[in-house]
């Protein structure tokens, strides 16, 4: 059953992203994109990562992309402006360096022996993927220190420096 | 596994970190004192900054005092601060203080004197030290972003200038393209081993693979996360072709931004890289082919070819700049590769001698490069943000004291001796010409910086030799009190260097030797 899912999920993955890139109008490209993040969503949930999925769609599918979007109807484009560009032969050297590396990751992770080991013997904790077991990574109980809350602190510091450059950059009078 | 620790132990493991939490609550405090400060007492936020700045040293220096030859993992294995990690943040420290003395009056000048730049520099200065006092994967990549996200802004400081601002997109796309490659070899490594300790990951590849051919018939995906991290490292380091923004980057942004991120981001990167270099990627396995010759499809000859490429190619690119921030920027890309070869010969040969060279070139490059951009600062003609060769005409006249750190500075960048450049390049390239399997690179490395000391003098033939056509710019120039002080100290830094190098590269080679003990 799960594989069916993985099925289902990854091939509207890959189809959203494709249209994502092939679509001349770019409002429709972010909505490509919107679906593929709800597709990722949904192979997260089917490894049993359900924190993960739920924080996918929290934050990519709702926060950035409404930024996509707003960002896209700031610029305000006309049609004449985006679909002037038409298929050019030289387009095909990315594409053919894209396809070949593609290939190599993909006969890589094929023959990767630990992620045979992976599927041959699976066991996952019973709380894998719960918002329980990643808050106990992160933060820890009431007596011991998460192992990655020092990570948690750094990036905290990491979203300040964020904040404080993006005031420096757009204010307009410093 | 390690057992969970508890709360009061987890604070006291923090003491390891002083210099860092020192460095966080200062770039607070100052933030906080910019909002509160009248305006007319702005002029204060330098000599505070530094003052910080100093406690972290001091903190260092005790710290190193402190712990143990072998250093400390703390906070589950997420850091981990030893002697090398002290001496590079010590370096990292002093290029900060200079870089804040010589701002002060810099952005006076341009209008934009505000706490929030001492602020991001304190910050990426913390992502700094913590990228190379961790033998963690995911603490390194953490880091890495805590480094870079406040350089593209400082890169963009000067926000009417679209140089500037081009400059600070740049950096900001391209940087986090190969943070994203270096974030995929990670996650792959991750994969492969299910953890991203060091030497957790060394042992796995020590107990399970015999040479570089099965470790690529068996487990690809090895050579791949090991080909993405370098490249993540490749590219923060500037090694052709992984260059392309560092031009347009140093010339856009503010110049002494430009000395800090010149310096800084590259002894950063070259310290992390050389951790991974010495805890994983010098593993036999990963090296060595069956019979115990190098592979080639190892890593090492991936580096080899680049070193030779950007070695040629650098110098080459650097003879036609005109706007000499581009020149010491292709410069810098060629220092790149001879401290790759420092690495290079780390790992290829176990004697003594090679270990001080990677740390005593970066001592040199330090004070060498950032006094050399430190002087350019002063020299930039207000609005334009960059300096031509012609900018320099008659600068002897104009001020002797900038001219003759510029001739100091230079000379060491060029290799001349008696200055501190010429002993770097000196004690590397002999480390790495002893080693023998090194001898065509070392070749090359003398041949292009015979090449390389044509485009360092001919800044000094417009400083020297050529008059200015008008009349107009021919005012004496004022240094401010902070400049000169850092002017000077970089320059005596770099004399002392090349007459009395030998015990500071003991001690360095002390300090890598450290690597060592069990």
């Amino acid at each position: 059953m799960g594989v069916y899912i993985f099925y289902l999920f990854g091939t509207g993955l890959i189809a959203t992203s494709i249209v994502a890139i092939l679509m001349k109008n770019p409002v429709h490209s972010v909505l490509s994109v919107v679906s593929s993040f709800f597709f990722l969503a949904g192979i997260y949930a089917g490894l049993s990562m359900q924190f993960l999925a739920v924080i996918q769609i929290l934050v990519y599918a709702g926060a950035i992309m409404v930024l996509f979007i707003f960002i896209i109807m700031l610029f305000d484009l006309q049609k004449s402006e985006y679909s002037k560009d038409r298929f050019l032969w030289r387009d095909l050297v990315p594409l053919a360096l894209i396809l070949i590396t593609a290939a190599g990751f993909i006969s890589a992770i094929s023959r990767s022996e630990s992620i045979k080991n992976y599927v041959a013997n699976a066991k996952l904790p019973s709380n894998f993927g719960s918002v329980s077991a990643v808050s106990f990574e992160f933060f820890g109980t009431s007596n011991s220190v998460g192992r990655f809350s020092f990570l948690f602190e750094v990036i905290s510091i990491l979203l300040l420096s964020a904040i404080v450059g993006a005031v420096v950059l757009a204010k307009r009078k410093l | 596994m390690i057992d969970n620790i508890s709360t009061i132990h987890f604070l006291k493991e923090m003491l390891y970190l002083i210099p860092l939490l020192i460095l966080v609550f200062s770039s607070m405090i100052i933030l906080l004192v910019d909002v509160f400060a009248e305006s007319s007492n702005k002029r204060y936020l330098a000599p505070l900054t530094s003052l910080f700045l100093i406690f972290s040293a001091i903190s260092i220096f005790w710290l190193y005092k402190y712990i143990p030859k072998s250093g400390v993992k703390i906070l589950y294995n997420m850091v981990y601060v030893d002697h090398f990690s002290l001496v590079i943040s010590a370096m990292l420290i002093i290029a900060a203080i200079i870089t804040v003395w010589i701002s002060s009056d810099y952005l006076e000048r341009y209008g934009i004197a505000i706490g929030e730049f001492y602020s991001l520099l304190l910050i990426s200065l913390t992502g700094m030290i913590l990228m190379v006092s961790t033998t963690n994967l995911f603490t390194m990549f953490v880091a890495l972003e805590l480094f870079s996200i406040p350089i593209y802004v400082l890169a963009g400081f000067f926000r009417v200038y679209g140089k500037s601002i081009e400059s600070s997109i740049k950096y900001f796309i391209s940087g986090s393209v190969a943070s994203a490659i270096m974030l995929y070899g990670i996650a792959l490594f991750y994969g492969v081993f299910g953890t991203v300790e060091f030497s957790e990951i060394e042992r796995h590849i020590f107990n399970h693979y015999d040479s570089v051919a099965q470790i690529a018939k068996t487990e690809p995906l090895l050579i791949l996360g090991t080909l993405l991290i370098m490249a993540g490292f490749l590219f923060k380091t500037a090694m052709i072709p992984f260059h392309m923004w560092t031009p347009d980057i140093y010339e856009g942004a503010p110049t002494t931004v430009t000395g800090f991120m010149g310096f800084a981001v590259k002894a950063t990167s070259f310290a992390a890289f050389f951790r991974v270099v010495v805890s994983i990627f010098n593993t036999p396995s990963l090296v060595y082919s069956e019979n115990g010759t190098i592979s080639p499809s190892s890593w090492i000859n991936v580096i080899y070819v680049l070193i030779i490429i950007t070695l040629i190619v650098s110098n080459l690119i650097a003879m036609s700049q005109r706007n000499v921030k581009r020149m010491l920027a292709y410069s810098s890309i060629s220092h790149a590769a001879y401290l790759m070869i420092a690495i290079l010969t780390f790992s290829l040969s176990k004697t003594k001698d090679s270990y001080g060279s990677l740390l005593f070139y970066l001592l040199t490059y330090l004070f060498a490069s950032i006094g050399a951009f430190a002087v350019l600062s002063i020299f930039e003609k207000n609005g334009s943000n960059s300096v031509t060769l012609e900018n320099l005409n008659g600068a002897s006249k104009r001020s002797p004291f900038l001219v003759a750190s510029m001739l100091i500075f230079i000379f060491s960048m060029a290799g001349v001796p008696p200055f501190g450049g010429f002993f770097g390049k000196f004690y590397l390239l002999k480390s790495a010409f002893v080693d023998g399997s090194l001898s065509t690179l070392v070749l090359i490395a003398v041949i292009t910086s015979v090449i390389g000391a044509f485009y360092y003098l001919r800044v000094l033939v417009f400083m020297f030799m050529k008059d200015v056509e008008s009349d107009e710019n021919i005012e004496t120039l004022n240094v401010p009190f902070l400049g000169k002080l850092a002017i000077a100290l970089s320059a005596i830094a770099v004399v002392y260097l090349g007459v009395f190098p030998n015990s500071l590269i003991q001690f360095m080679g002390e300090t890598i030797s450290n690597f060592f003990i069990k």
